[in-house]
Protein backbone atom coordinates (compact mmCIF):
# COMPACT_ATOMS: atom_id res chain seq x y z
CA UNK A 1 0.00 0.00 0.00
CA UNK A 2 1.24 3.53 -1.26
CA UNK A 3 2.06 6.10 1.37
CA UNK A 4 -0.54 8.77 1.42
CA UNK A 5 0.77 12.20 0.11
CA UNK A 6 0.33 13.83 3.05
CA UNK A 7 2.33 11.29 5.26
CA UNK A 8 5.05 11.88 2.44
CA UNK A 9 4.87 15.72 3.17
CA UNK A 10 5.55 15.18 7.04
CA UNK A 11 8.15 12.68 6.17
CA UNK A 12 9.98 15.52 3.81
CA UNK A 13 9.39 18.08 6.47
CA UNK A 14 11.40 16.56 9.15
CA UNK A 15 14.45 15.95 6.67
CA UNK A 16 13.29 12.63 4.52
CA UNK A 17 15.38 12.88 1.27
CA UNK A 18 13.10 9.89 -0.20
CA UNK A 19 10.14 11.60 0.75
CA UNK A 20 10.97 14.47 -1.45
CA UNK A 21 12.08 11.77 -4.00
CA UNK A 22 8.83 10.11 -4.15
CA UNK A 23 6.81 13.41 -4.02
CA UNK A 24 8.45 14.28 -7.55
CA UNK A 25 8.59 10.93 -8.82
CA UNK A 26 4.62 10.77 -8.23
CA UNK A 27 3.92 14.06 -9.42
CA UNK A 28 6.27 14.76 -11.91
CA UNK A 29 4.04 13.53 -14.52
CA UNK A 30 0.66 15.37 -13.73
CA UNK A 31 2.60 18.79 -13.58
CA UNK A 32 4.30 18.25 -15.90
CA UNK A 33 1.62 17.97 -18.47
CA UNK A 34 -0.29 20.59 -16.67
CA UNK A 35 2.15 23.06 -17.92
CA UNK A 36 3.29 21.75 -21.17
CA UNK A 37 -0.65 21.99 -22.35
CA UNK A 38 -0.47 25.10 -20.80
CA UNK A 39 2.94 26.59 -22.65
CA UNK A 40 3.17 24.62 -25.39
CA UNK A 41 7.20 24.17 -25.31
CA UNK A 42 8.73 21.35 -23.77
CA UNK A 43 11.79 22.88 -22.70
CA UNK A 44 10.27 25.75 -20.80
CA UNK A 45 7.89 23.18 -19.40
CA UNK A 46 10.78 21.64 -17.74
CA UNK A 47 12.17 24.56 -16.69
CA UNK A 48 8.96 25.76 -15.16
CA UNK A 49 7.71 22.46 -13.16
CA UNK A 50 10.98 22.42 -12.07
CA UNK A 51 10.14 25.99 -10.67
CA UNK A 52 7.00 24.94 -8.97
CA UNK A 53 8.16 21.65 -7.40
CA UNK A 54 11.18 24.34 -5.88
CA UNK A 55 8.24 26.51 -4.70
CA UNK A 56 6.38 24.21 -3.42
CA UNK A 57 8.97 22.05 -1.40
CA UNK A 58 10.06 25.77 0.04
CA UNK A 59 7.42 26.70 1.23
CA UNK A 60 5.81 23.04 2.37
CA UNK A 61 5.61 24.16 6.03
CA UNK A 62 2.51 26.22 5.09
CA UNK A 63 0.77 23.10 3.68
CA UNK A 64 -2.43 22.59 5.50
CA UNK A 65 -3.69 19.13 4.99
CA UNK A 66 -7.78 20.07 6.16
CA UNK A 67 -7.36 22.66 3.47
CA UNK A 68 -7.17 20.29 0.37
CA UNK A 69 -5.45 17.37 -1.12
CA UNK A 70 -1.59 17.95 -1.72
CA UNK A 71 -1.59 17.40 -5.43
CA UNK A 72 -4.56 20.53 -5.74
CA UNK A 73 -2.04 22.92 -3.35
CA UNK A 74 0.65 22.19 -5.92
CA UNK A 75 -1.43 22.22 -9.04
CA UNK A 76 -1.90 25.73 -8.26
CA UNK A 77 1.66 26.31 -7.86
CA UNK A 78 2.19 25.11 -11.03
CA UNK A 79 -0.77 27.04 -12.34
CA UNK A 80 0.46 30.14 -10.59
CA UNK A 81 3.90 29.49 -12.32
CA UNK A 82 2.89 29.43 -15.58
CA UNK A 83 0.30 32.49 -15.52
CA UNK A 84 3.10 34.46 -14.29
CA UNK A 85 4.76 33.58 -16.82
CA UNK A 86 2.34 34.03 -19.83
CA UNK A 87 1.97 37.19 -18.21
CA UNK A 88 5.48 38.50 -18.38
CA UNK A 89 4.34 38.25 -22.03
CA UNK A 90 6.82 35.61 -22.75
CA UNK A 91 4.01 34.16 -25.16
CA UNK A 92 3.84 30.98 -26.83
CA UNK A 93 5.72 31.01 -30.41
CA UNK A 94 3.63 28.25 -31.89
CA UNK A 95 1.59 29.09 -34.60
CA UNK A 96 -2.00 27.64 -33.91
CA UNK A 97 -3.06 26.61 -37.40
CA UNK A 98 0.18 24.77 -37.92
CA UNK A 99 -0.22 22.48 -34.85
CA UNK A 100 1.46 19.41 -36.81
CA UNK A 101 4.45 21.42 -37.14
CA UNK A 102 5.55 20.70 -33.16
CA UNK A 103 6.33 16.50 -34.25
CA UNK A 104 5.60 13.54 -32.61
CA UNK A 105 8.18 14.15 -29.96
CA UNK A 106 5.30 16.48 -27.91
CA UNK A 107 2.55 13.92 -28.24
CA UNK A 108 4.60 11.03 -27.51
CA UNK A 109 2.76 7.88 -27.01
CA UNK A 110 2.38 5.82 -24.40
CA UNK A 111 2.25 1.48 -25.00
CA UNK A 112 -1.35 0.95 -25.44
CA UNK A 113 -1.71 -2.74 -24.00
CA UNK A 114 -5.88 -2.78 -23.83
CA UNK A 115 -5.71 -2.53 -27.66
CA UNK A 116 -7.37 -6.13 -28.88
CA UNK A 117 -5.29 -5.64 -32.55
CA UNK A 118 -2.19 -3.96 -33.97
CA UNK A 119 -5.34 -2.47 -36.20
CA UNK A 120 -7.09 -0.99 -33.14
CA UNK A 121 -4.16 -0.05 -31.37
CA UNK A 122 -2.57 2.06 -34.80
CA UNK A 123 -6.22 3.93 -34.76
CA UNK A 124 -6.36 4.19 -31.00
CA UNK A 125 -2.38 6.17 -30.76
CA UNK A 126 -3.43 8.33 -34.11
CA UNK A 127 -6.92 9.28 -32.43
CA UNK A 128 -5.01 10.45 -29.34
CA UNK A 129 -2.09 12.15 -31.06
CA UNK A 130 -4.88 13.47 -33.10
CA UNK A 131 -6.90 14.40 -29.75
CA UNK A 132 -3.70 16.02 -28.45
CA UNK A 133 -3.14 18.15 -30.81
CA UNK A 134 -6.49 19.33 -30.87
CA UNK A 135 -6.11 20.31 -27.42
CA UNK A 136 -3.06 22.49 -27.93
CA UNK A 137 -5.23 24.50 -30.48
CA UNK A 138 -7.58 25.22 -27.97
CA UNK A 139 -7.27 29.07 -25.80
CA UNK A 140 -4.62 28.57 -23.21
CA UNK A 141 -7.38 28.70 -20.43
CA UNK A 142 -9.51 26.41 -21.89
CA UNK A 143 -6.34 23.60 -22.51
CA UNK A 144 -6.06 24.10 -18.47
CA UNK A 145 -9.34 23.02 -17.94
CA UNK A 146 -9.65 20.16 -19.65
CA UNK A 147 -6.57 18.55 -18.39
CA UNK A 148 -7.50 19.15 -14.79
CA UNK A 149 -10.81 17.86 -15.85
CA UNK A 150 -10.51 15.29 -17.73
CA UNK A 151 -7.09 14.09 -17.09
CA UNK A 152 -6.37 14.61 -13.88
CA UNK A 153 -9.83 13.48 -12.68
CA UNK A 154 -10.71 16.68 -10.71
CA UNK A 155 -14.11 17.73 -9.72
CA UNK A 156 -15.39 21.58 -10.47
CA UNK A 157 -15.02 23.34 -7.16
CA UNK A 158 -11.35 21.73 -7.16
CA UNK A 159 -10.55 22.97 -10.55
CA UNK A 160 -12.27 26.61 -9.22
CA UNK A 161 -9.67 26.42 -5.79
CA UNK A 162 -6.83 26.29 -8.89
CA UNK A 163 -7.60 28.24 -11.33
CA UNK A 164 -9.60 31.05 -9.33
CA UNK A 165 -11.88 31.31 -11.76
CA UNK A 166 -15.83 31.35 -10.90
CA UNK A 167 -17.65 27.79 -11.05
CA UNK A 168 -19.33 29.07 -14.19
CA UNK A 169 -16.25 30.15 -16.35
CA UNK A 170 -15.26 26.79 -15.97
CA UNK A 171 -17.98 25.03 -16.77
CA UNK A 172 -18.44 27.58 -19.83
CA UNK A 173 -14.41 26.78 -20.87
CA UNK A 174 -15.00 22.63 -20.49
CA UNK A 175 -18.22 23.21 -22.58
CA UNK A 176 -16.72 25.72 -25.40
CA UNK A 177 -13.68 23.38 -25.01
CA UNK A 178 -15.53 20.29 -25.87
CA UNK A 179 -16.98 21.89 -28.82
CA UNK A 180 -13.85 23.74 -30.19
CA UNK A 181 -12.34 20.20 -29.82
CA UNK A 182 -14.64 18.38 -31.94
CA UNK A 183 -15.02 21.03 -34.62
CA UNK A 184 -10.58 20.46 -34.78
CA UNK A 185 -11.44 16.74 -35.06
CA UNK A 186 -13.79 16.91 -37.77
CA UNK A 187 -11.52 19.88 -39.65
CA UNK A 188 -8.74 17.18 -39.27
CA UNK A 189 -10.73 13.93 -40.98
CA UNK A 190 -12.04 12.30 -37.93
CA UNK A 191 -15.67 13.57 -38.61
CA UNK A 192 -18.96 11.12 -37.99
CA UNK A 193 -18.49 8.45 -40.04
CA UNK A 194 -21.31 5.53 -40.50
CA UNK A 195 -18.28 3.17 -41.60
CA UNK A 196 -14.54 4.76 -40.97
CA UNK A 197 -11.44 3.01 -43.17
CA UNK A 198 -8.38 3.59 -41.30
CA UNK A 199 -5.63 4.45 -43.60
CA UNK A 200 -3.01 6.13 -41.95
CA UNK A 201 -2.28 9.25 -39.96
CA UNK A 202 -1.08 11.29 -43.10
CA UNK A 203 -3.99 10.06 -45.24
CA UNK A 204 -7.94 10.92 -44.67
CA UNK A 205 -9.25 8.98 -42.27
CA UNK A 206 -13.02 9.03 -42.44
CA UNK A 207 -15.02 7.83 -45.89
CA UNK A 208 -18.23 8.42 -45.68
CA UNK A 209 -19.46 5.07 -47.86
CA UNK A 210 -22.94 6.13 -49.61
CA UNK B 1 -13.69 1.21 -29.32
CA UNK B 2 -12.88 4.46 -29.63
CA UNK B 3 -13.64 4.87 -33.14
CA UNK B 4 -16.91 4.19 -31.83
CA UNK B 5 -16.72 6.69 -28.94
CA UNK B 6 -15.23 9.09 -30.98
CA UNK B 7 -18.92 8.46 -33.35
CA UNK B 8 -20.94 8.36 -30.68
CA UNK B 9 -18.97 12.14 -29.14
CA UNK B 10 -19.49 13.92 -32.46
CA UNK B 11 -22.86 12.72 -33.00
CA UNK B 12 -24.04 13.93 -30.16
CA UNK B 13 -22.18 17.25 -30.75
CA UNK B 14 -23.68 17.61 -34.05
CA UNK B 15 -27.54 16.98 -32.35
CA UNK B 16 -27.18 19.10 -29.92
CA UNK B 17 -27.47 16.55 -27.03
CA UNK B 18 -25.04 17.53 -24.05
CA UNK B 19 -25.12 15.36 -21.86
CA UNK B 20 -24.16 12.63 -24.45
CA UNK B 21 -21.37 14.21 -25.83
CA UNK B 22 -19.88 14.77 -22.27
CA UNK B 23 -20.31 10.77 -21.37
CA UNK B 24 -18.41 10.05 -25.04
CA UNK B 25 -15.93 12.84 -24.28
CA UNK B 26 -14.82 11.87 -21.13
CA UNK B 27 -14.29 8.28 -22.31
CA UNK B 28 -12.36 8.91 -25.16
CA UNK B 29 -10.24 11.31 -23.70
CA UNK B 30 -8.86 8.90 -21.62
CA UNK B 31 -6.97 7.82 -23.87
CA UNK B 32 -4.81 10.89 -24.90
CA UNK B 33 -1.78 10.14 -22.96
CA UNK B 34 -0.05 12.97 -20.26
CA UNK B 35 3.22 14.43 -21.75
CA UNK B 36 5.82 13.86 -19.26
CA UNK B 37 9.35 15.58 -18.38
CA UNK B 38 12.81 14.35 -20.12
CA UNK B 39 14.69 12.09 -18.38
CA UNK B 40 16.55 13.21 -14.75
CA UNK B 41 14.21 15.38 -14.05
CA UNK B 42 13.73 14.50 -10.82
CA UNK B 43 17.11 14.35 -9.71
CA UNK B 44 17.25 18.02 -11.26
CA UNK B 45 14.52 19.53 -9.11
CA UNK B 46 16.07 17.33 -6.05
CA UNK B 47 19.22 19.52 -6.54
CA UNK B 48 17.38 22.86 -7.38
CA UNK B 49 15.71 22.75 -4.33
CA UNK B 50 18.48 21.66 -2.29
CA UNK B 51 18.82 23.62 0.66
CA UNK B 52 21.39 26.20 0.46
CA UNK B 53 24.62 26.95 2.94
CA UNK B 54 23.66 29.15 5.61
CA UNK B 55 25.68 31.68 5.16
CA UNK B 56 28.41 32.95 8.12
CA UNK B 57 26.63 35.64 10.16
CA UNK B 58 27.63 38.58 12.23
CA UNK B 59 26.42 36.55 15.30
CA UNK B 60 28.56 33.28 14.02
CA UNK B 61 31.73 35.82 13.72
CA UNK B 62 31.15 37.22 17.03
CA UNK B 63 31.29 33.89 18.59
CA UNK B 64 34.24 32.55 16.83
CA UNK B 65 36.07 35.95 18.24
CA UNK B 66 35.12 34.81 21.52
CA UNK B 67 35.42 31.14 21.11
CA UNK B 68 39.35 32.41 20.01
CA UNK B 69 39.00 34.78 23.17
CA UNK B 70 37.64 32.15 25.62
CA UNK B 71 40.78 29.86 24.08
CA UNK B 72 43.69 32.36 25.14
CA UNK B 73 42.46 32.79 28.39
CA UNK B 74 42.15 29.05 29.40
CA UNK B 75 45.63 28.85 28.10
CA UNK B 76 46.88 31.70 30.57
CA UNK B 77 44.72 30.46 33.49
CA UNK B 78 46.63 26.74 32.96
CA UNK B 79 49.72 28.23 32.72
CA UNK B 80 49.47 30.09 35.75
CA UNK B 81 48.52 26.92 37.66
CA UNK B 82 51.28 25.15 36.36
CA UNK B 83 53.55 27.59 37.14
CA UNK B 84 52.70 27.80 40.61
CA UNK B 85 51.98 24.18 40.86
CA UNK B 86 55.86 23.91 39.88
CA UNK B 87 57.45 23.36 43.56
CA UNK B 88 55.44 20.04 43.75
CA UNK B 89 57.43 18.37 41.08
CA UNK B 90 59.98 17.79 43.46
CA UNK B 91 58.15 14.97 44.91
CA UNK B 92 56.76 13.17 41.80
CA UNK B 93 58.64 9.39 41.32
CA UNK B 94 60.17 10.73 37.68
CA UNK B 95 63.98 11.36 38.11
CA UNK B 96 64.96 14.87 36.71
CA UNK B 97 68.54 14.80 34.87
CA UNK B 98 71.35 16.27 35.67
CA UNK B 99 72.68 19.20 34.81
CA UNK B 100 76.30 16.83 33.39
CA UNK B 101 73.68 14.70 31.21
CA UNK B 102 72.38 18.47 30.00
CA UNK B 103 76.07 19.66 29.04
CA UNK B 104 76.80 16.44 27.68
CA UNK B 105 73.54 16.62 25.73
CA UNK B 106 74.24 19.90 24.00
CA UNK B 107 77.60 19.47 22.99
CA UNK B 108 76.49 16.18 21.30
CA UNK B 109 73.95 18.49 19.53
CA UNK B 110 77.06 21.17 19.27
CA UNK B 111 78.82 18.59 17.59
CA UNK B 112 76.52 17.55 15.17
CA UNK B 113 75.14 20.87 13.96
CA UNK B 114 79.07 21.62 13.33
CA UNK B 115 78.99 18.48 11.06
CA UNK B 116 76.43 19.18 9.16
CA UNK B 117 77.53 22.87 8.17
CA UNK B 118 80.99 21.14 7.13
CA UNK B 119 79.30 19.11 4.74
CA UNK B 120 77.06 22.05 3.76
CA UNK B 121 80.31 24.03 2.54
CA UNK B 122 81.97 21.21 1.12
CA UNK B 123 78.64 21.22 -1.03
CA UNK B 124 79.37 24.68 -1.58
CA UNK B 125 82.82 24.16 -2.47
CA UNK B 126 82.24 21.83 -4.79
CA UNK B 127 79.67 23.83 -7.01
CA UNK B 128 81.63 27.30 -6.40
CA UNK B 129 84.88 24.84 -8.43
CA UNK B 130 81.98 23.78 -11.18
CA UNK B 131 81.08 27.44 -11.63
CA UNK B 132 84.75 28.67 -12.22
CA UNK B 133 85.94 26.27 -14.54
CA UNK B 134 82.34 26.98 -16.61
CA UNK B 135 83.93 30.90 -16.35
CA UNK B 136 87.03 29.98 -17.27
CA UNK B 137 85.29 27.98 -20.51
CA UNK B 138 82.77 30.70 -21.20
CA UNK B 139 85.48 33.56 -21.42
CA UNK B 140 86.81 32.01 -24.38
CA UNK B 141 86.28 33.60 -27.78
CA UNK B 142 84.94 30.39 -29.18
CA UNK B 143 82.79 29.28 -26.49
CA UNK B 144 81.47 32.79 -26.33
CA UNK B 145 80.41 33.03 -29.70
CA UNK B 146 78.88 29.49 -30.06
CA UNK B 147 76.82 31.03 -27.32
CA UNK B 148 76.04 34.27 -28.81
CA UNK B 149 74.66 32.35 -32.39
CA UNK B 150 72.41 30.33 -30.14
CA UNK B 151 71.09 32.29 -28.51
CA UNK B 152 70.81 34.75 -31.79
CA UNK B 153 69.16 31.17 -32.83
CA UNK B 154 66.88 30.72 -30.15
CA UNK B 155 65.31 34.06 -30.40
CA UNK B 156 64.50 34.31 -34.40
CA UNK B 157 62.82 31.13 -33.45
CA UNK B 158 60.67 32.15 -30.63
CA UNK B 159 60.03 35.39 -33.18
CA UNK B 160 58.91 33.27 -35.61
CA UNK B 161 56.90 30.89 -33.75
CA UNK B 162 54.46 34.01 -32.14
CA UNK B 163 54.07 35.20 -35.79
CA UNK B 164 52.81 32.20 -36.70
CA UNK B 165 50.49 31.91 -33.58
CA UNK B 166 49.32 35.26 -34.64
CA UNK B 167 48.03 34.56 -38.15
CA UNK B 168 46.52 31.66 -36.58
CA UNK B 169 44.28 33.05 -34.12
CA UNK B 170 43.35 35.53 -36.55
CA UNK B 171 42.63 32.58 -38.91
CA UNK B 172 40.28 31.23 -36.57
CA UNK B 173 38.36 34.41 -35.17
Amino acid sequence: MSVADEQLVREALSGSQSAYRELVHRFERPVFNLVARMIRDRGLAEDLSQDAFVKAFNRLDTFRAEQGKFSNWLFKIAHNTAIDHLRRGELETVPLDRPEAEGPDFHAMLPDDSAASPYEAAVRGDLATALGVAVDRLRPEYREVVVLRHQEGLAYEEIVEITKLPLGTVKTYLHRARKELAGHLTEAGWGPAEDRVYTGATETRALHLA
Amino acid sequence: MDSDRLNRWLTAEAADDDAGAEAAFVALFASVPRLAPGGGFTERVLWAARPAPAPATANGGLLAALGWKAAILAALVLGGFSVALLPLARWLPVEAPSFGAILKGGARVLTWTAEWLDAGIATWRLLARIGGALGVAASTPEIVSALLASALVSGLALYSLNHLLAIERRTWR
